[in-house]
């Protein structure tokens, strides 16, 4: 669930969204912890404001707190308390992302609610209530979870070699749009070629990688740099963080600041492994020298 | 009974080359599959075994729905909602065990937009949320998932049979609404309206159901309604059931 700030109240609602309080603050700090089998959730929860806080005290109002994951169609409420927090969710109930919100909700009908730190343009206001009426709302943190890659038992890889149709062209395609890989395109009977080759692990193996995957990533380290834009634009595809793990083993960051001032030739040279020996090893003995 | 899923790349190529192989999608077994993807080995066996089962395969196939994913749903329930909501899962099935079924339920040659109704029945062709209801197999799993209550002791299959009745007039548009993804939420909803029908000896009409999902929703914008107390929920959608039922046809 994310709510937006365009949904807008009838009343004064506390966020860093709206306006509606001032002097006040409802917010909720999240760790989380990946474990074997489960998510560790930390919530700290903060309010500063004593209206709200005596609603709380006094079990007219109560903290809860949404999880929510879109893609497994995970959705429930756990009710918080102020200050420290533990859940546990099973990482098999969760992929990819886990939305948090917190709202600080009426628990029954409250008549004329006034708060001193309401926004002076509500005046002396007082407002109805409504049982289950959101009054607080949290900043709304998600929580990426990397899906298990051994999930099925598969093991991934960010770039997939895929075929094209076409009679007379024979050039290389480098499409970056898809949501979990990298994909380059051969023309089919390339393809074909290129499977017979590739099969397993070969002594063409570095030979193939670069001839096809170093050109692919130095044109995805090209187009990454372009602008901070475009460089955003690809930050939530699977493909990128499985890349910035990548360089993470490496001790560098997949960052646009840093991107900018590498050589992309260079780096998808060391993301590869430097295959560029090995290749000319393995032409060698291949040609029988 | 040995499941297997489509190896990554081979599911990449098979999508991506569907305009070139769709008449492989009348062909009575997929040994073309290894021919499109230059690769022998196209699908890897999945982790963990499930009992033998077979999906009922009739004339009239819309008409085993249920029964299917009843089969479908008690015979795979281990699996987890994040292997469940993998498009290799699926579209592997779709390709492997359960082809001759996707083919007598979805049978491309009907379609007029075939290469669209290659990639939304046997693949996932939306975002994963809206695949899961419309790929030929997710969507009997997923639709036993949701509906299957595990606390109902005398059925749990109760709101699936309920649903059964108009899968794409209620069931998919009631899918489509975020609130639906709380179960405590959407049992409600449904015990409630199921409910109503039988005290009143009545059928709601699509146009009242998709009342009742907009008012589920447009709760949902005022309210933290995941919150609230049963009885208080169950008084709402009674309520609101009332007038629905009396203000629209």
């Amino acid at each position: 669930m994310k709510i937006r700030s365009s949904r807008l109240y009838s009343y004064p609602v506390l966020s860093e969204m709206y306006d509606d309080y001032i002097n006040s603050n409802y917010s909720i700090k999240v760790k989380a912890f990946k474990k074997t089998k489960n998510l560790l959730i930390s919530i700290n929860c903060i309010l500063d404001n004593d209206d709200l806080s005596k609603l709380i005290d006094a079990g007219k109002a109560k903290i809860v707190c949404h999880f929510e994951c879109q893609k497994t169609k995970l959705r429930y409420t756990k009710n918080l308390k102020i200050g420290e927090n533990n859940f546990e969710i099973s990482n098999s109930d969760i992929n990819e992302q886990l939305q948090i919100v917190s709202f600080i909700v009426a628990s029954e009908d409250i008549k004329g609610y006034y708060s001193t730190s309401f926004n002076r343009d509500y005046g002396t206001s007082r407002f109805d209530i409504e049982t289950g009426s959101v009054l607080a709302i949290s900043n709304q943190p998600d929580i990426p979870i990397e899906k298990n890659i051994y999930d099925l038992s598969n093991v991934p890889s960010i770039i997939s070699i895929v075929p094209y149709n076409s009679e007379t062209d024979h050039k290389i395609y480098i499409d970056m749009d898809d949501n979990n890989k990298i994909m380059v395109r051969l023309q089919k009977k390339d393809y074909q070629r290129y499977s017979e080759l590739g099969r397993g692990v070969s002594d063409y193996t570095p030979i193939l990688h670069s001839m096809l995957i170093i050109p692919a990533l130095t044109h995805v380290f090209e187009i990454l740099k372009s602008d901070i834009e475009t460089f955003n634009s690809y930050e939530d595809k699977r493909w990128f963080k499985s890349l910035s793990k990548k360089f993470e083993a490496l001790n560098k960051k997949l960052d646009y600041e840093e991107l900018k001032n590498q050589d992309s030739l260079s780096l998808a040279q060391e993301i590869i492994e430097c295959p560029i020996e090995m290749s000319l090893k393995n032409l060698l003995s291949i040609g029988g020298n | 009974m040995k499941v297997r899923f489509l190896k990554s790349d081979s599911l990449y190529i098979l999508k991506d080359t569907i305009k070139d192989n769709v008449e492989n999608y009348f062909s009575p077994n997929t040994f073309w599959i290894k021919d499109v993807t230059s690769d022998n080995n196209n699908f890897i066996d999945f982790k963990c075994e499930f009992p033998d089962f077979d999906l009922i395969i009739s004339d009239n196939p819309e008409k085993n729905d249920l029964e299917n994913i009843k089969l479908l749903y008690s015979n795979m329930q281990k699996l987890t909602d994040s292997q469940a909501s993998d498009e290799r899962l699926w579209a592997g099935l779709c390709h492997d065990a359960f082809w001759e079924y996707m083919q007598k339920r979805w049978p491309v040659e009907k379609a007029s937009d075939k290469i669209k109704y290659i990639k939304k029945n046997y693949f996932f062709a939306h975002g994963e949320k809206r695949s899961l209801m419309t790929n030929g197999l997710a969507r009997l799993w997923w639709l036993g998932r949701l509906t299957y209550d595990e606390t109902n002791h005398n059925n749990p299959y109760e709101l699936t049979e309920y649903l059964s009745k108009d899968f794409n007039g209620k069931g998919f548009p009631l899918f489509g609404s975020n609130f639906s993804n709380n179960r405590f939420l959407l049992r409600c909803f449904l015990y409630n309206i199921k409910l109503y029908e039988e005290n009143n000896n009545i059928n709601l009409s699509r146009t009242q159901f998709l009342e009742m999902i907009k008012s589920m929703n447009m709760w949902s914008g005022k309210l933290m309604i995941d919150s609230l107390d049963e009885e208080i929920l169950n008084k709402k959608i009674v309520n609101r059931l009332h007038y629905v039922v009396n203000n629209y046809k």
